[in-house]
């Protein structure tokens, strides 16, 4: 062996120590990011599923700000006006393809209030759901830990040992390139979960790094916070003003009518398009001091043409239409944007869009048959009488499958449980983490009998719940497939389908797993338990 | 779907280039061309620039149909999912060639 050679070597035994240790510990969380990170990218679709009442076609016309949505922004406020209280702000999220009903925003002295309207100006009742956009992307990014950014810091935390484990897996990787496409899942269990962790770590690395980098840039305010706490003494949102060129100025407190607010948006659209390039279209418009002499509006676009989430922000004064501020990046501002863009893929490219929920499925099967291969090395070095084995194997359990059912289960609450019931948004959080702590302790009492998670036991229960959403829906909208094709409802269409797959998958998994367990041959096939499992 | 052609090229070849480079590979070599002899320097030599020959023609319809940015990141994310559809079909293969199990 050259001196090379063995420097090489070591550098592997040096690396594979902390590679292990870190997806030990962080394995399962990481499984929940990257999981929860992929549903996210298809959130709309999914809000659509869970909110039967914006299943509605794209909005063709252009929408009347004065004429549709100004009166219900007036009505919004009324209340409180009459009790004595002061407009603060007006907006509104404008609807789109994906998103085909606005959100109406009021702000006042009283409170807040707001409403969800068709593109027509139709009030809907409020959903009485979290959706996808309220419960699973929140989860994906902050574990719903807000106060004091405790989540992001943990999530970003997860997200540098993600890139660590990248980067050390491909150098303890002994066989990279002649590996390279190996996959051989007849081997025996620890043979094919380590062949698939080779393998998807290796193809789907350009992505994996990328997504967790840029995942990690978005963040970085938050999680490097020196330069904010050294120049604007801590202030996050004097520092987020600056830097995405935001408009702030108090009230005069005297009385002025505001002016019409589609010229306005006319102005703007004209203002983007100078620039070059297609029409871009509006995404949110606000109104700050509605009906003062210091109002302003501001508009911001949407970026389905491009990767950047720059909103090119435009505000124009209230009563005059004088124009106040044009927001452009600066350099560092344009490429945090940019990356942030990278990460969200909410640009229109159904393609990608795919291509982004499978490679994030596949980092959830990378991390979680690396959690699986651990197991099975230890049960074959130690036995499985340690008590460390089992709660490694019970949280294994609890976070790969045991996700997908909480998952599910919160989606079927969200079609059994009527939406007229005033408590609903909370009883579907409710179940999810219920049902979740349920697998765990289920694994962890089933483990005190059998030698093995019950993962058999837990892609049936994937099969059914899966199974179950797809009638539910069926029977409480009635959108079968072929009305919901029949009225172009893509988004139900496509979640409906990805459950129907996840049963497919899971019953063919539960059945290997069962047919293995009655040859008492080699145990698990954990590699394809797991695949199918992730495709909710 | 004026787009539908690129992206069918861009994955043809994404997977094109990825089954030249599994087989430029012995152990795929041995399994689907010949199991006694491995491929000789020069078949792996033209395997291997076919490969890297495909691998980049993909990146042409993916620049002309999305541009720069997006354009590159669809010929990268292409590549994963080629790579990936290989290993499935290699993994396939071996097994429906395999003896069935006693």
């Amino acid at each position: 062996m050259s001196k090379q050679e063995k420097g090489k070597g070591g550098l592997r035994a040096l690396l594979l120590w902390p590679h292990t240790w870190m997806g030990v510990t962080l394995g399962g969380l990481l499984v929940l990011i990257f999981f929860m990170g992929s549903l996210s990218v298809f959130a709309p679709e999914i809000d659509r599923w869970m909110m039967p009442a914006t299943r509605l076609p794209a909005p063709t016309a252009p929408i009347s700000l004065d004429a549709t949505m100004r009166p219900l922004l007036e009505q919004l406020q009324a209340p409180a006006l009459a009790q004595g209280g002061r407009a603060q702000g007006w907006m509104v999220e404008m609807p789109e393809e994906r998103v085909p009903v606005a959100w109406l925003r009021v702000r006042t002295t009283q409170g807040m209030e707001q409403a969800l309207v068709t593109a027509d100006g139709r009030r809907l009742p409020p959903p009485q759901t979290l959706g996808a956009s309220g419960f699973f992307y929140p989860l994906h990014y902050c574990l719903l830990l807000r106060p004091g950014f405790v989540g992001y810091w943990i999530v970003a935390l997860a997200a540098v040992a993600m890139l660590a484990g990248l980067v050390s897996g491909v150098v303890v990787h002994a066989r990279l390139f002649a590996d390279f496409f190996t996959f051989r899942p007849r081997a025996r269990p620890q043979r094919a979960l380590l062949d698939l962790h080779n393998l998807l770590g290796v193809l789907a690395l350009p992505f994996h790094l990328m997504i967790t980098f840029t995942g990690v840039v978005i963040v970085l305010p938050i999680v490097l916070p020196s330069g904010v706490s050294v120049l604007y003494d801590g202030n996050l949102t004097r520092f987020y003003n600056e830097a995405v060129a935001a408009y702030d100025r108090p009230a005069a407190g005297v009385a002025a009518p505001l002016l019409p607010l589609d010229p306005l948006v006319v102005r703007a659209k004209a203002m983007w398009q100078e620039g070059g390039g297609k029409e871009a279209r509006v995404a949110q418009v606000t109104v700050v001091h509605p009906g003062d002499a210091a109002a302003y509006v501001r508009v911001t676009r949407f970026n389905d043409d491009r990767v950047t989430l720059h909103n090119q922000p435009i505000v124009f004064d209230g009563v005059t239409g004088a124009l106040l501020l044009r927001g452009a990046p600066g350099p560092v501002v344009a490429a945090q944007r940019f990356m942030a863009g990278l990460h969200v893929v909410h640009f229109d490219h159904w393609t990608l869009r795919w291509l982004y929920f499978l490679q994030g499925l596949a980092g959830a099967v990378l991390i979680a048959t690396g959690l699986l291969y651990w197991l099975e090395k230890r049960r074959a070095r130690h036995g499985q009488g340690l008590a460390g084995w089992r709660v490694v194997a019970a949280t294994t359990c609890a976070t790969t499958t045991g996700l997908v059912i909480a998952t599910l289960a919160m989606m079927a609450a969200n079609r059994l449980i009527p939406a007229t019931l005033a408590g609903r948004m909370g009883e579907e959080v409710g179940v999810f983490f219920l049902v979740w702590v349920g697998t765990a302790v289920h694994a962890a009492v089933h483990l005190r009998r059998h030698p093995q998670p019950p993962w058999a036991g837990h892609a049936w229960a994937i099969a059914g719940l899966a199974a179950l959403c797809v009638v539910a829906n069926w029977v409480t909208t009635g959108d079968t497939p072929w009305r919901a094709w029949a009225l172009d409802r893509h988004a139900v269409l496509g979640v409906d389908a990805g459950l129907a797959v996840t049963v497919l998958l899971a019953v063919a998994a539960a059945r290997r797993l069962g047919a293995a367990r009655r040859r008492q041959a080699a145990p698990v096939t954990g590699g394809q338990l797991l695949k199918g499992a992730n495709n909710a | 779907m004026p787009e539908a052609p690129f992206l069918i090229a861009v994955f043809a070849l994404a997977y094109a280039g990825m089954a030249l480079a599994a087989l430029g590979l012995d152990r795929h070599w041995r399994d689907l061309v010949d199991p006694r002899r491995p491929a000789s320097r020069r078949q792996v030599r033209c395997l291997r620039a076919g490969a890297i020959a495909c691998g980049l023609a993909a990146l042409a319809p993916a620049l002309a149909c999305d541009g720069m940015a997006i354009g590159l990141l669809l010929w990268i994310s292409a590549l994963t999912a080629g790579a990936l559809a290989v290993g499935a079909t290699l993994a396939i293969h071996t097994v429906m060639m395999a003896k069935p199990r006693a």
